[in-house]
């Protein structure tokens, strides 16, 4: 139901971008030159890819308390960014005023994952030789309906394969949040040494996050054309700028959710996305459905 | 157009911006949740008691490794500030921390000859001092501070049979003390109680408030042959009645005087546990626990912990009972104190075992809980539950 209330907005948003954009390039037929009908374009597609998070702790939290001579443990050992892999899917409208420049408004399902690790040990001093060690892997995900709004500049706005650079900035609302633990660990406490695994189990973990998130973008891609299609590859550094942790439930919420000993941290979620988009124009010179080409 | 095209970009900004909600941010310390962790396989640990101290933080008291004398320092946050096991001869915490004239106090055994110390506990972590030292007070049970700024301390005496009541002067010298038969030799049972062999027995005291009731103070001990709660005059802790128990094995788990000859008890019968909010109680009579009717609750554990608060939330003034299930969670019932409605209940602990020790209103309007948990399914320690006001609230719904 989250899936469909967001693709729901995602049309919403995107046809009405692209009527704000018809009614913004509305001009009188002018034959050459900026503003001449055959001068701009705007596209509408799809755009779907994957996506690598690298989340970016502020301030470390744990409900673990330990002396100073204990010390360690209770630090997430977060996953390499390509870990754990997040996908987006969506609609896409796009306005090229003038051959060189496009810009962007995308309506994205966009589903984040990263992941840590916690590791923790238990010696007997007395008999140093038992000991427990238990390893649990969280691995997140948490899906915003999300709009990037983009500026795109063609280093060579000529020809089939146009290579660009492009910048902008994204919003997203979230929807929902889930994980998934697994808990592994090595047991020399209990009469030899038993390495054992737990079947993951996975719980919702909506409250742990707030409502939103934005940041910034900047990236480069290719656009190939294909008859009236062009067909992008485009890779971005995203950068979240606000801290996506509920701190309000941090503690209160975790109570009631499985895991060990495991707050969330305050940070901010990096990405690394890769996305195809296919874009279809929507402005056309001639009665035989020939397009614009800039 | 380009005009257009601005308008519709600054739009989008706008909105974006205007939508970019902050969820309410919270100071460190008005919620949270600690295990207090080490990484040895060491022994057992029995939550005590806690209080909120003026920097904020919390002071816990616990039995480590069977009666060894824990405390643990916090600050507002749950972190440790400091801990201390004492060394022998203390032993044997009594559950509760007193606080008289600025300074915690805390009732402890001697090891070898099972006198008991008044302690004065240093909120900077040195060793806790000798406050006074009461040689005629065996097995020490329970303490309470009473309202003329003295104390009350139980014990037993071995040789005489006897629960014993001493009253402590604000000077610290005894008062009177007065002994009150048991009629049969209980130290096995005691003696299970203090090394966490058995049952823990809810020895208590304390003094029975206002209405005509100001003369009097309360234990609930062992006398004629049953864990009894029994009340005595205040000038000389002669009895003048009781609620009788059955045995070790039906007793008042806890009580918490209210005005007018009411009290808010909670009873134990074998493996059943009653709350009874709201009980007139006369204190001239005699009269038998199982007698006071209320619903079994059977998701509270067998012979469990059991603590009685009062609180003001919002405007409502309520009892809280803290205790724990039988699959060890914390369960928070609240009642309304002026007819003894159940208003709400709160679990606490879906994850790891809890079991109650002690909790307490905070000054921020939040609440905490001081319970016991097991790490790793294995290994116990204390746990630290802050609850923020709005969640307390939630108690009540």
């Amino acid at each position: 139901m989250q899936v469909k209330k967001a693709l729901k907005h995602i049309f919403l948003l995107v046809a009405g971008f692209t009527c704000l954009v018809h009614v913004a390039c509305a001009q009188k037929f002018k034959k050459s030159g900026i503003g001449a009908f055959g001068a701009s374009q705007w596209y509408v597609g799809l755009q779907m890819g994957a996506n690598f998070s690298n989340p970016h702790p502020i301030v470390s939290y744990s409900e673990f308390s330990v002396n100073s001579l204990d010390g360690g443990g209770i630090e997430k050992q977060y996953h390499k960014r390509f870990k754990n892999s997040g996908k987006q899917i969506g609609l896409k409208t796009a306005f090229s005023p003038f051959r060189s420049v496009n810009v962007s408004l995308s309506g994205l399902y966009f589903d984040y994952a990263y992941g840590y690790t916690n590791t923790f040990g238990w010696q007997d001093q007395e008999s140093p030789e038992n000991a427990l060690e238990l390893n649990y892997d969280h691995e997140h995900h948490i899906t915003y309906l999300e709009f990037p709004l983009v500026a795109r500049y063609y280093l060579v706005p000529k020809g089939k394969i146009k290579p660009h650079v492009q910048a902008g900035f994204y919003y997203g609302l979230m929807l929902n949040a889930h994980k998934e633990v697994t808990e592994s660990g090595i047991d020399r406490a209990s009469g030899g040494q038993v390495a054992f695994s737990q079947p993951a189990y996975a719980t919702f973990i909506t409250p742990l996050y707030v409502k939103s998130q934005m940041g910034y973008l900047l990236g480069g891609g290719l656009t190939y054309r294909v008859g009236t299609l062009n067909m992008t590859l485009d890779v971005h550094h995203k950068k979240g700028l606000n801290s996506i942790t509920n701190t309000k439930n941090r503690y209160s919420e975790t109570r009631q959710i499985l895991g060990f000993g495991n707050v969330q941290d305050d940070l901010k979620l990096n990405n690394l996305e890769i996305s195809f988009s296919l874009m279809f124009p929507l402005k056309f010179l001639t009665k035989d459905f020939k397009p614009i080409v800039l | 157009m380009l005009s257009m095209k601005r308008l519709a970009l600054f739009l989008f900004l706008l909105s974006t911006l205007a939508c970019s909600r902050k969820d309410e941010e919270l100071t460190p310390g008005t919620s949270f949740t600690k295990i207090f962790d080490h990484s040895g396989f060491s022994g057992d640990i029995d939550a005590l008691a806690v209080v909120q101290v003026p920097d904020s933080g919390y002071l816990a008291l616990a039995a480590r490794d069977t009666w060894n004398i824990y405390l643990l320092k916090t600050k507002e946050n749950g972190d440790i500030e400091w801990e201390l096991t004492l060394n022998e001869p203390y032993v044997n915490p009594l559950p509760g921390i007193v606080k008289k004239d600025d300074a915690y106090y805390m009732a402890c055994m001697d090891e070898v000859s099972l006198s008991t110390y008044l302690m004065k506990i240093d909120l900077q972590g040195d060793q806790p001092s000798v406050a006074a030292t009461f040689p005629d007070i065996k097995y020490p049970l329970s303490f309470s501070a009473t309202p003329d700024g003295g104390f009350l301390i139980q014990g037993y005496d071995r040789e005489a049979q006897s629960t014993t009541l001493t009253k402590i002067t604000t000077g610290l010298t005894k008062a009177w003390s007065k002994k009150y038969p048991v009629l049969e030799n209980v130290e096995e049972i005691l003696i299970k109680h203090l090394n966490r062999t058995g049952v823990r027995l809810p020895f208590a005291n304390g003094t029975v408030l206002g209405g005509g009731n100001a003369g009097y103070y309360y234990f609930n001990g062992f006398m004629n042959f049953t864990v009894s709660l029994v009340f005595v005059d205040a000038a000389d802790g002669e009895p003048v009645g009781n609620i009788n128990g059955f045995r070790d094995q039906g007793y008042i788990n806890a009580a918490y005087p209210l005005e007018n000859n009411m009290f808010a008890l909670a009873r134990t019968d074998f493996d059943d546990s009653y709350l009874l909010p709201l009980t007139p109680v006369d204190l001239r009579s005699i009269v038998f626990s199982g007698d006071l009717t209320s619903n079994n609750f059977p998701e509270i554990s067998a012979h469990a912990r059991i603590v009685i608060r009062e609180a003001t939330i919002g405007s409502r003034d309520v009892l809280l009972y803290g205790t724990h299930t039988k699959n060890n969670q914390v369960i928070l019932y609240s009642y309304d104190k002026e007819n003894g409605e159940l208003l709400g209940v709160e679990y606490i602990g879906h994850t790891n075992p809890y079991q109650m020790g002690d909790f307490l209103l905070t000054e921020d309007g939040g609440l905490v809980v001081l319970s016991k948990t097991y790490v790793a399914k294995r290994f116990a320690r204390l746990a630290l539950f802050k609850l923020t006001p709005e969640e307390v609230s939630n108690i009540l719904q």
